[in-house]
């Protein structure tokens, strides 16, 4: 279904309610939501995907839109059929149509409860979709400001009257037994820093990863731990390297602009061999480009990301399970490899509302301190030799310790020479190779003898496996990698591909870039086909199928 | 050679950088403080290479990010003595940003900046304390900009501890560093620099005739706006005010922050599963 209209109109709280609600009565849900940058008047939508099976993509079809306001009658390309139901106001017109239009006194309605439009078609969707007028109440009672809770009340209680005098007939949802939690992308990477022992977070406010940095500000202290905003991008790479160097794991949240901003300080813990973990929730690009809106068009910057021969690992989770998991390994392999990690993140993930049974987590090593060494007469540590397993932080026992940004020697002492600049940088570049033979993030999907093959990216993962369910229906055999390990290739991608003959890359940007970054690995005589797409939107099932089925491209 | 020596420092001769490198390296001995509780934190530009020079623990960092860094790591490890050091450039230029958000957060950082006018590791380019209408050996013409006035910027910032060293007093400046090094919060001192190689017409004598020690007018001072007022009525009569200008104690970041210990590394799963709990009623399972 989907809620269009205006921003200001309260269509983010309207979706909450219903998700929650869907979560209580053990309902899978997969939302996106489109919004514009300006808080009040600008067109918006929420959609929800809601099943009693598992969801990972937007659907195909819209069975019910409620518009809240004119200009919501927008995007809806072929989505909706003629058994769709459009839920809207009795004053608002509408275009010619072949739609199901319920008209109701929505506006009538809430004036009347005294309540808002938002909660009066939340109370009607609530009887339309059977969700049970009960249900929304306990969520509004645990969701709303205290003083808005008896108007929301009265408004979701008016919607449902209209429901029921409309003689519509329910969905009828059904009610399982164990009730959902509700999560964002954001709520897992917070919890996975958290579980992978990360202590300090610096960061600046941009959409849409901010939110990563307003609940690590709340949960970091309760865990011994500390979040700062601070005033740039620049400041917050440094100071999560300085944080590092001073020995807690750390970690900062950005998103394209940023990441553009923070590349030199990557360079930096890459040189000085300080661990960081950066996460970059992407948006459209380039430069501004659209804030709010979805796209993969960081995967160039992300394994490219600073001048000179950078050791760095990228990961690019593909389930909302993921964005925790590859939190906590995006920490422990920057440790182990003493590197910079970046988190490649989807707008869609960490931004919309998913639902989950439990969150099954192993321990983390956490930052592991050199130790029981003795130094004497105050030597620099070794920090740069074979020997530093684990990361040296002062004050060290008899030593110092020196990181640093110049060519050095082991000891981090400047040596600006060739041949030592030759010895550091296959050090620097030799450490990854291990992650390069044995990738830790590495998982084939479906039929592994086929001789056509999907590389997908990211969030893409839950619309291809969709589409491929209906290829297999015919008889097709497609083999499937979501590549989570985006630098250092690993080398299985070349060898699982080696006999392929049709390989798809899917991804949601314009100039291909997986496709780009993948090619040197993929065989010469195979065919390749690119499936991508960059409106802001995720793929839905249907689009990747079409790409799969025609000989064109999408 | 005494504990704080790491190697023979290197500069120009005649470099104001030798006078920082001594009053800091015996200001720390004076203190009684051990290499292994300093960090050094720097960024790009000749008077940063001193912790190359001098023997403690040392971030070497990129180009005007040594507030930044310096806060980080104070906020992880509040036990160490953090010390940034920067050149005009490093601090007002490329850096300028950081100056004015370190200041008013009052990290508790000494901020040392070895302000000479001019890009010397560049060879020669006028730098944001370049006079106006001067004369800079790699600049085609005379220099079109005001300078930046760091006391001022450091003082309406909020910085707590606001000094002016000169390196033709090495004494008074090794004073300086250390009241800076014990003050309880974020202590800003500029130092009155010379390179003889790049900026040779701006000469330890021709500073000498122009600074005004501030003590005599009753520094430090604890109201910025009194502190304001000495600085104009110094700098109006055409001369620079050296000394401890300002001096006040205000809570610091950490202690605004509840952070005065080292951040710890151990991690608490029952807590984590607590949030996970209450946040979001989700249950989290967690294998050994």
């Amino acid at each position: 279904m989907r809620i269009a209209g205006l921003t200001g109109q309260g269509i983010e709280f309207a979706t909450e309610v219903i998700v929650r609600a869907c979560a209580m009565k053990g309902l899978n849900v997969y939302t996106f939501r489109w919004f514009p940058t300006i808080v009040r008047g600008g067109f918006t939508y929420s959609e929800i995907r809601i099943s009693d099976e598992e969801v990972n993509a937007l659907p195909d079809r819209i069975d019910v839109l409620a518009v809240l306001d004119e200009s919501g009658l927008k995007d809806l390309d072929s989505l909706l059929s003629e058994d769709s139901i459009m839920l809207i106001d009795e004053g608002l017109s509408i275009p010619h149509h072949d739609w199901r239009v319920v008209r109701q006194p929505l506006k009538k309605a809430s004036s009347e409860a005294k309540s808002r439009l938002n909660v009066v078609v939340v109370g009607f969707i609530s009887g339309l979709l059977g969700l049970g007028y009960d249900v929304v109440s306990i969520v509004l009672e645990k969701i709303s400001k205290k003083d808005l809770l008896e108007s929301n009340l009265r408004g979701v209680e008016a919607g449902y009257k209209l429901f029921v005098e409309s003689s519509l007939e329910s969905f009828d949802l059904p009610s399982l037994s164990v009730s959902k939690s509700v999560v964002q992308g954001s709520d897992m990477v917070a919890l996975g820093a958290l579980s992978a022992g990360c202590k300090f977070f610096a960061g600046y406010p941009i959409t849409p990863s901010t939110s990563i940095m307003e609940k690590l500000m709340k949960w970091l202290p309760e865990v011994g731990g500390l979040a700062v905003q601070v005033e740039d991008e620049l400041s917050a790479v440094n100071m999560v390297i300085g944080a590092s160097y001073a020995g807690a794991r750390s970690m900062t949240a950005t998103s394209g602009p940023g990441l553009s901003l923070m590349v030199e300080g990557i360079g930096f813990s890459a040189m000085a061999e300080i661990p960081i973990v950066v996460v970059d929730v992407q948006r459209v690009g380039p430069s501004t480009g659209i804030p709010t809106a979805y796209e993969q068009g960081d995967i160039d910057l992300a394994t490219h990301p600073s001048h000179g021969d950078v050791p760095r690992i990228v990961l690019a989770p593909s389930t909302i399970e993921e964005y925790y998991s590859m939190t906590v390994t995006a920490f422990e392999l920057a440790d182990r490899y003493r590197c910079p990690v970046i988190l490649l993140l989807d707008q869609v993930y960490v931004m919309n509302y998913f639902t989950l049974d439990k969150l099954e987590a192993s321990r983390a090593s956490g930052r592991k301190y050199v130790s029981r060494v003795r130094g004497e007469g105050l030597q620099v540590f070794p920090s740069y030799s074979g020997l530093a397993d684990c990361i040296p932080s002062p004050p060290l026992d008899g030593f110092l310790v020196v990181a640093s940004s110049v060519e050095h020697d082991v000891r981090g002492l400047s040596m600006q020479d060739g041949q030592t600049h030759v010895e550091m940088s296959w050090r620097r570049l030799g450490k990854l190779r291990e992650l390069e033979e044995n990738p830790v993030e590495w998982e084939v999907l479906g039929d592994t003898d086929s001789s056509e093959a999907i590389v997908s990216v990211g969030s893409c993962r839950g619309a291809v496996e969709e589409a491929l369910e209906k290829v297999r229906g015919s008889g097709r055999m497609i083999m499937h990698i979501p590549l989570k390990q985006l630098w250092p290739l690993p080398r299985k991608l070349g060898e699982t591909l080696r006999n392929i003959e049709k390989i798809y890359v899917v991804e949601q940007n314009a100039s291909g870039q997986l496709l780009n970054l993948i090619s040197s690995m993929l065989p010469k005589t195979a065919e390749l086909k690119s499936i991508r797409k960059f409106d802001g939107c995720p793929f839905r099932p249907g689009e990747i199928y079409k790409g799969l089925v025609s000989d064109g491209g999408v | 050679m005494d504990v704080f020596e790491r190697a023979k420092p290197r500069w120009c001769p005649g470099c104001g950088d030798f006078s920082v490198y001594e009053a800091l390296k015996n200001a720390f001995i004076e203190l009684g403080l051990r290499p292994e509780e300093i960090v050094i934190v720097c960024g790009i530009g000749c008077a940063t290479f001193i912790w190359s020079y001098i023997n403690t623990n040392a971030l070497k960092g990129i180009h005007g990010r040594v507030l930044p860094a310096a806060t980080g790591v104070k906020l992880a490890n509040p036990g160490l003595k953090v010390i940034g050091v920067s050149g005009d450039g490093d601090a007002y230029s490329i850096g300028g940003n950081h100056l004015v958000h370190t200041a008013r957060r009052n990290v508790e950082i000494t901020y040392i900046v070895v302000d000479n006018g001019v890009f010397g590791n560049t060879r020669g380019q006028p730098s944001p304390t370049t006079p106006i209408y001067s004369v800079v050996k790699n600049y085609p013409f005379r220099w079109p900009e005001k300078p930046v006035n760091p006391l001022l910027l450091a003082l309406v910032s909020g910085a707590t501890f606001v000094a002016q060293g000169f390196v033709g007093d090495v004494k008074k400046l090794k004073e300086y560093f250390k009241e800076a090094i014990i003050h309880r919060g974020f202590s800003f001192i500029n130092i009155l620099s010379v390179c003889p190689t790049f900026n040779p017409t701006r000469t330890v004598r021709e500073l000498k005739e122009e600074i005004v020690y501030v003590e005599e007018f009753g520094a430090p001072l604890d109201n910025v706006r009194d502190a304001v007022d000495l600085v104009l009525s110094i700098q109006g009569e055409g001369k620079n005010p050296v000394g401890v200008i300002y001096k006040k104690l205000e809570p610091t970041y950490n202690e605004l922050l509840k952070a005065t210990g080292k951040l710890d590394p151990s991690i608490n799963y029952d807590r984590i599963s607590e949030i996970a709990e209450r946040e979001l009623g989700l249950k989290m399972l967690i294998k050994d």
